[in-house]
């Protein structure tokens, strides 16, 4: 028998985490681990390794052939292009404390898209090889510019078979045309509202009576648009933030199921204003968190989860779980998804942008007139996989865990850290080591919440194998 | 029960006959394949076809338009081979097999009836966007025609599918090109996959080997990237190995399409061992519970066929899609009003209440 | 079970099996071990504390350490036969 290479992590006292390549994990203990690695395995650890698609007898029988499409299918391959995030203005009538996207005022001249550079764009999308299109809006406020989103909306309603529109706005000053203009099908709304009416105020709108507009609104896209077609994000401050308990009860008075969680963003003018963020901090913050998800799950007929722990609990069990294009493997850049600037330069993503616009780095790829820069782009993805880094090929966390090249660029100027001494690194071994932890919780609350995000009537037991 | 055979005037043939019948003529109307209707009287209907008259007996409220039908020379009968309004459509294209599944609704038999021309012609005469069922016995005994079957068919009407039920005993590498090529995207191959170890397997399809054999195919299968859905039968037999043939299908199939687990048909062997395979799940759903979770956290697509919705419990009653073809289904009494009626696909015509559930009908 | 305090040395001895296995791990837990410093003379390793540290748990902490990277070792043709036949598909 041929048992497949096996990472290991500490997870408590003669507790160890094993997991394959192809993310096939268990439970056991130090005793385990020194037959294993001393290759005196007795029939019963055989037994379950095999069971478990761990190991295999020869090339091609049916261990192998599962081990190695379960490996596969882990590998993202990017599609054609087909997800766009559109900038047509920088301008923006909210000027929130840590804004993320190094916006301008209002009334500024010369930060939208002219005549040209639509024309530009809509030749580019027309120049695509896919049958369907993701249009994401962001800005600065993509609402001002209504009459682009117009524009941009009917040529690709014409030029695709399928087309889906997302609006990122503020929801602060939505006119009647605008409404209509979400109203349609097709068309969905992203918002940031950060939890509660105070906090909102502090972060954001810094006037009550603006932040009263802006639920009135959101409250308004809930009853109008429909729950489905609604999305908001809240930005947490780790320095002081709201407590879950009123963001959850926020939200879920709204009827909104999914909280995706972000820190300030040490991007753009937040960074300057921050610097930066206690990562410690924020794990703690986001613990608890999960924490009064759990709590508020036990009891709700509706479950609510936090966005981004869903989506790797889910990448744990689900080998082709790519839907994230921040959690990739390998997370090949310019590809499948691209952002234009509101001057029509190419970037891979919106943080690219960020770091490009405070001139921290040129990480743009290219623009609209002349289409992308390969050669760059080569550069980008040299080290975009996580399969052969040093560091994370020792890491029980490899198979789910990703590659955030912009990340690293952006905080340190460079790729070649050790893995641990990333953010990305810390941040994801703190959300994998807590996920984990659940999945070996034996309680029925946390079971209940696991069901929830994972989408299942039961979360069976099974599913958190342990060998002794 | 819908018909699926009609008394018939045949015209003087000496081939058996395939032809699309039709109410009145089309644009594209091909004399030499389809059949117009001319009249009807008295509960028979008569066609034109090539200046000759076919006549069916058929009830009034029938629609028969875009049928096709199967006779034989000098039997009165027309077989509906494939019904227009219908997504059941199967083609049982022999009665041979080389396994004797414990619960075999379809029990093998020595005689083979060739038919392939026919169903050939049939397949071509199907709706436009259909799929086409093909089963047995096990339709590949005669593994080259049937490849010839589906590929003269789709390389003529790319727009139609196959799902042939076949039990894995019979793919070997050479066959990759096949399946590989036009067949791909367009069949899908049912295999029923009955325990998660050779002993357990082989005993329930009581063949030796079956098991191991059934693994090769898969792979080969597999690397061609066919569609594979596994299917497995609910039996007292297997029922409590269902959590570990979940973990092993995500674990070394994890490239299957689908999985099916299906409630026993009481017809054939499933009738005449009713009583020692039938697994009341109305009673005791754990295992199938216990499956289904542990496949669908894993990515496999779970689904629960022939179970009627009252005999699960709720939270996994969206898993259960109505699944049991038209022509051979019915409600009870109990049914008469019931909420769900509408998405539950009810009981097979020959389900017998007194040895079945024990709790049905909504509380 | 002693603590060894911040500042404080111990001595690992390595068992034969492991000693091909000593040179690679001194160097990982070099930069990757956050509690304590390592040296190593290629055949037994020098631990000191960086902070109050359980004499027990360095010991496993470096037993993990050196059964990774025999692991790494010994698995090494597996995986690469691995990678391989995917190429070839
Ligand atoms: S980045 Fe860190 S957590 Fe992720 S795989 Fe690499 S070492 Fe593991
Ligand atoms: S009572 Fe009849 S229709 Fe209703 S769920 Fe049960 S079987 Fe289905």
């Amino acid at each position: 028998m041929n048992v497949w290479p096996l990472r290991f992590t500490d997870v408590g006292r003669d507790a160890l985490l094993f997991c394959d390549e192809a993310g096939g994990f268990f439970r056991s203990d130090d005793a385990f681990l020194e037959r294993y690695a001393n290759d005196i395995l007795t029939e019963a650890d055989r037994d379950f390794l095999l069971a478990g698609g761990h190991s295999f007898e020869e090339e091609g029988d049916r261990h192998h052939v599962g081990f190695a499409a379960r490996w596969a299918k882990r590998q993202f391959v990017p599609g054609p292009l087909e997800y766009i995030i559109l900038v047509p203005t920088l301008r923006c009538d909210l000027a929130c404390r840590y804004c993320q996207v190094s916006r301008v005022n209002a009334n500024a001249r010369g930060f939208d898209w002219n005549e040209a550079t639509l024309n530009a764009v809509l030749a580019l999308i027309d120049s695509l090889t896919s049958e369907r299109i993701k249009i994401e809006f962001q800005g600065g406020e993509p609402l001002l510019r209504l009459d682009l989103l117009s524009r941009v909306r009917d040529f690709c309603r014409r030029r695709f078979r399928s087309a889906e529109f997302v609006v990122c706005t503020n929801l602060q000053k939505v006119s009647e045309e605008a409404w209509a203009f979400l109203a349609a099908a097709d068309t969905f709304v992203s918002t940031s509202f950060d939890g509660d009416a105070l906090t909102h105020t502090r972060q954001r709108t810094l006037d009550p009576a603006q932040t009263a507009t802006f639920l009135s609104n959101l409250e308004r896209a809930m009853t109008t648009l429909g729950t489905g077609k609604v999305s908001a994000l809240p930005t947490i401050d780790p320095d002081n933030p709201p407590a879950p308990d009123a963001i959850i009860a926020g939200f879920a008075r709204l009827g909104l199921r999914s909280i995706y969680l972000r820190p300030v963003n040490y991007h753009g003018f937040a960074r300057k204003r921050f610097g930066q963020g206690d990562q410690q901090l924020w794990n703690a913050y986001y613990d608890r968190f999960i924490d009064a998800l759990i709590a508020y799950n036990a009891h709700a007929a509706e479950p609510m989860e936090e966005f981004y722990f869903t989506h790797c609990l889910r990448r744990i069990f689900r080998a082709g779980h790519h839907g994230h294009v921040d959690m990739r493997n390998p997370n090949i850049l310019g590809a499948d998804y691209l952002v234009i600037d509101h001057d029509g330069t190419l970037y891979p993503t919106d943080e690219a942008r960020m770091m490009t616009r405070i001139g921290q780095m040129d990480l743009s790829i290219g623009s609209v007139f002349g289409g992308l820069d390969q050669e760059k782009l080569q550069i980008l993805n040299a080290n975009s996989d996580n399969n052969f880094h040093e560091d994370c090929g020792q890491c029980v966390f490899q198979p789910f865990c990703g590659v955030d090249v912009i990340d690293d660029l952006s905080r340190y100027g460079r790729i070649d850290l050790s893995r641990h001494e990333t953010a990305f690194c810390r941040r994801h071994t703190a959300l994998f080591t807590r996920i984990f932890e659940l999945i070996y919780t034996d309680d029925a609350a946390t079971r209940r919440s696991l069901a929830a995000w994972l989408g299942v009537p039961a979360f069976d037991p099974a599913l958190a194998p342990v060998h002794k | 029960m819908i018909p699926l055979r009609f008394r018939a005037e045949l015209p003087p043939i000496e081939e058996p006959l395939v032809v699309r019948l039709r109410d009145r003529p089309t644009d594209d109307f091909h004399d030499d394949r389809e059949a117009a209707l001319i009249g009807i009287a008295e509960g028979w209907r008569e066609y034109d076809f090539n200046g000759f008259s076919l006549r069916i007996e058929a009830e009034p409220g029938q629609s028969l338009d875009g049928d096709v039908v199967l006779a034989f020379p000098g039997r009165p009968i027309v077989h509906r081979l494939i019904r227009a309004r219908s997504h059941h459509n199967t083609f049982l294209v022999t009665e041979r097999c080389d396994q004797l599944c414990l619960m075999c609704s379809q029990p093998p038999k020595q005689v083979h009836l060739d038919l392939f021309a026919q169903f050939g012609q049939a397949a071509l005469l199907a709706p436009v966007g259909a799929t086409i069922g093909i089963s047995g016995g096990e339709p590949l005994l005669f593994k080259e025609q049937i490849f010839a079957l589906i590929g003269n068919t789709l390389s003529v009407r790319p727009d139609l599918r196959f799902h042939v039920l076949t039990n894995a005993q019979h793919f070997d590498s050479e066959d990759g090109p096949f399946l590989h090529g036009r067949a791909r995207d367009r069949v899908l191959w049912g295999i029923p996959l009955y325990a998660p170890d050779a002993a357990d397997h082989d005993a329930i399809v009581v063949k030796d080997g079956a098991f191991a054999r059934l693994f090769q195919s898969v792979a080969t299968l597999a690397k061609a990237g066919a569609q594979i859905e596994l299917r497995t039968v609910v039996t007292r037999r297997n029922a409590a190995l269902l959590p570990r043939l979940a973990r092993l299908i995500a674990t070394e199939l994890p490239f299957c399409t689908s999985w099916a687990l299906m409630q026993l048909e009481p017809i054939g062997f499933g009738r005449m061992n009713w009583d020692t395979l039938f697994h009341d799940n109305s009673v005791d759903f754990g295992p199938v519970a216990r499956a289904l979770n542990i496949a669908l956290a894993r990515d496999i697509d779970v689904a629960l066929y022939n179970f009627p919705l009252c005999t699960i419990p709720e939270e996994y009653r969206t898993y259960a899609p109505s699944t049991i073809s038209d022509w051979k289904q019915k409600y009870l009494e109990t049914c008469q009003g019931c909420s769900l009626k509408t998405r539950c696909g009810g009981f097979f015509e020959w389900y017998d209440p007194d040895r079945g559930f024990a709790r049905v009908g909504l509380e | 079970m002693k603590t060894l305090t911040a500042g404080e040395s111990l001595d690992i001895e390595v068992g034969s099996g492991l000693a091909p296995y000593v040179e690679a791990t001194a160097l990982r837990l070099g930069y990757a071990e956050q509690l304590f410093s390592v040296q190593t003379d290629g055949s037994r390793f020098r631990v000191t504390a960086r902070a109050p540290f359980d004499r027990e748990a360095i010991e496993r902490r470096i037993a993990h350490a050196l059964y990774r990277e025999k692991i790494r070792v010994e698995s090494a043709p597996l995986r690469a036969r691995f990678l391989e036949l995917l190429s070839q598909r």
